[in-house]
């Protein structure tokens, strides 16, 4: 047997343990993975559900073992995987949203050749999802997924530095706060810049993009069983947004982060605020 | 070599080692390159708009980086992410065509390594799974055959192109193999850890959702139907790499994977995931068969490719 023969086994067992280690779930992760249960049992579930209540159970004993006794090797295994980008955290799908998500500019907009105190024009735009409310997403929506996952992910990492920091005691954020800005400068602020400029960059000669609020918009599936209730109501609040940006005459004040709004069954609230000459 | 495919391969071998380091025929490997090489090109097309997902002004990652504030300095911000989605796109090019195939292979691997710390924003599951299998494809001969290395080696050689091909080493097919059989059974895992899953309400919920269903239709007169989908999903995960063992269990644990990814790409927009998948699927094929398909003028029912036999 040649030397490459006897040591090729040995590493591919290595790199095979290794892969096998990362993918084992932190004790929180797998936690915060759970979920709540909402909806009623059916006829199938019924049977089926308790039986993998009690596998998940058993899972997750073995996985807090597996992770207790894998810990002292976990530093350079990290340091292998992530190295070479083999992570195996595969939960795709793991926790599928229960709700419809949206996110929402309000753009603050002010006509430069106005005299002083002049008031300032709100436009409205939903950039999330990019495709149209209730429209069909044929194959032209492949070049929408990668935006929608984009702002998927930043608005996923806005909601977990939230956590994190009620978590640690800190105080909710409030607009231009630092601290923020830098936990979120490689996620969510990049989104908002964007949208910003994007925004910015539409407006005719003369008008000035003095401020952007973002807001993210929820609205909860209904649960198995459950018939939809608010869905006209939906589609008629969101329609308005399916030609482009709207003015938004209803509502111009500036409002602070955390604020709340209802439209139809979708839940807005403000979590960002990018004024209009901080976007480098 | 008897291929994995073969009924009881596994249980009958006499040597682990062989399992890993016997020989195969390289077409496979030739297989997963073009296809893989396709799915790249593909994932990067949907990854186009340059202004967007590439360049220091877009919904870029680094674009607050010393990098981007250097670059925009200059009046160049849209070079870097230009420059590395150019590499990218010749790389799978390269990959696709067989030219310079080993460089070109990890070199594809290496410019998705880089686009994660350029900009992971845009990137799902489908861009980790291109990742991992094609850091297996590195270490393989997949340049050999079907490719404009083989045909320029056989340019300067007095070789036909019915010569016998060599084999290659078997075990980067069976890293391939077990990374696909990793991604399924710890998917399945998490899911299992869901309570959405274990009630059957999780494709209930991915059905409703706005961002990835491509028709929004009234899920409650198919409640039942998400219900056992739900269930076979998990079910099939959870078990496809104890179906693998055996040549029987291993043909529907393919045939349910390929319902699965084109129920998925019919029902919902995830991009490129399911062509990946499909892809990585060729892993799982007879390699007699897929030389066969993809170089039937080499075919000779009589050849010995193992020349361990």
């Amino acid at each position: 047997m040649s030397p490459a023969s006897a040591i090729v086994p040995w590493l591919l067992t290595a790199h095979l343990a290794a892969l096998a280690i990362s993918a084992i779930p932190s004790p929180e992760a797998l936690r915060a993975a759970r979920g709540t249960r909402e909806s009623v049992d059916d006829a199938a579930s019924r049977i089926v559900r308790p039986v993998l209540d009690s596998a998940a159970d058993g899972l997750v004993a073995m996985s807090d073992m597996a992770w207790r006794i894998t810990s002292p090797i976990r530093p350079v295994v990290r340091l292998y995987v992530n190295t070479l980008g083999l992570g195996q955290t595969w939960s795709m799908f793991a926790s599928p949203p229960r709700g419809s998500q949206f996110l929402r500019f309000r753009h603050f907009v002010k006509d430069g050749t106005a005299p002083a105190g002049a008031p300032e024009r709100v436009i409205s735009e939903i950039v999330f999802p990019a495709a149209p409310y209730g429209t069909v997403r044929g194959l032209g929506s492949y070049w929408h997924s990668h935006g929608d996952k984009a702002t998927s992910n930043a608005i996923e990492a806005y909601y977990q530095e939230r956590a994190r920091r009620r978590t640690a005691g800190m105080p909710e954020p409030r607009e231009g706060d630092a601290a923020l800005d830098a936990a979120l400068a490689r996620s969510f602020v990049p989104l908002v810049q964007y949208y910003h400029r994007r925004f910015a960059a539409s407006l005719p000669a003369g008008d000035v993009l003095v401020r952007s609020e973002t807001w993210s918009g929820w609205a909860a599936s209904p649960h198995r069983g459950e018939r939809r209730v608010a869905e006209a109501q939906r589609t008629a609040a969101l329609a308005p947004f399916a030609a482009g940006p709207v003015a938004d005459v209803s509502e111009i004040r500036r409002l602070t982060v955390d604020t709340e709004a209802i439209e139809a069954d979708i839940r807005w609230t403000l979590l960002y605020v990018q004024d209009g000459g901080s976007s480098d | 070599m008897a291929p994995l495919t073969e009924p009881g391969a596994v249980g009958d071998r006499t040597s682990w080692a062989e399992f890993w380091l016997g020989s195969v025929d390289p077409h496979i490997y030739a297989a997963l390159r073009v296809l893989l090489g396709l799915v790249g090109l593909i994932t990067l097309a949907g990854l186009g708009d340059l202004s967007t997902y590439w360049t220091c002004d877009g919904l870029v990652m680094s674009s607050g980086g010393s990098l981007c504030q250097a670059a925009r300095g200059a009046g160049l911000g849209w070079l870097p992410g230009a420059l590395l989605f150019a590499v990218t796109v010749a790389s799978f090019a390269a990959m696709v065509v067989g030219y310079q195939t080993l460089y070109a292979v990890s070199a594809a691997f290496v410019c998705l390594m880089m686009i994660v710390y350029w900009n992971p924003l845009p990137l799902s599951g489908a861009q980790q799974v291109l990742r991992a299998i094609l850091f297996c494809l590195v270490w393989a001969d997949s340049g050999n055959v079907f490719s404009l290395d083989a045909r320029m080696a056989r340019r300067g050689e007095a070789t036909t192109d019915n010569a016998a091909v060599p084999p290659v080493p078997v075990w980067p097919l069976r890293l391939f193999q077990i990374q696909i059989a990793v991604i399924y059974f710890v998917t399945g895992l998490w899911k299992l850890a869901n309570v959405t899953w274990r009630d059957g309400t999780a494709i209930h919920y991915v059905i409703e959702n706005n961002q990835f269903a491509r028709v929004r239709i009234e899920t409650l007169p198919i409640e039942g139907l998400l219900t056992l989908a739900t269930y076979a999903t998990l079910f099939w995960e959870l078990g496809f790499a104890f179906m693998l063992l055996h040549p029987w269990t291993r043909r529907l644990a393919l045939a349910m994977g390929v319902a699965v990814h084109v129920g998925m790409w019919a029902t919902l927009e995830l991009g490129s995931f399911s062509m990946v998948m499909l892809a990585s699927y060729v892993a799982f094929a007879d390699p007699e068969r897929v030389r066969r398909w993809m170089a039937p003028s080499n075919f000779d029912p009589g050849a010995q490719t193992d020349p361990n036999d």
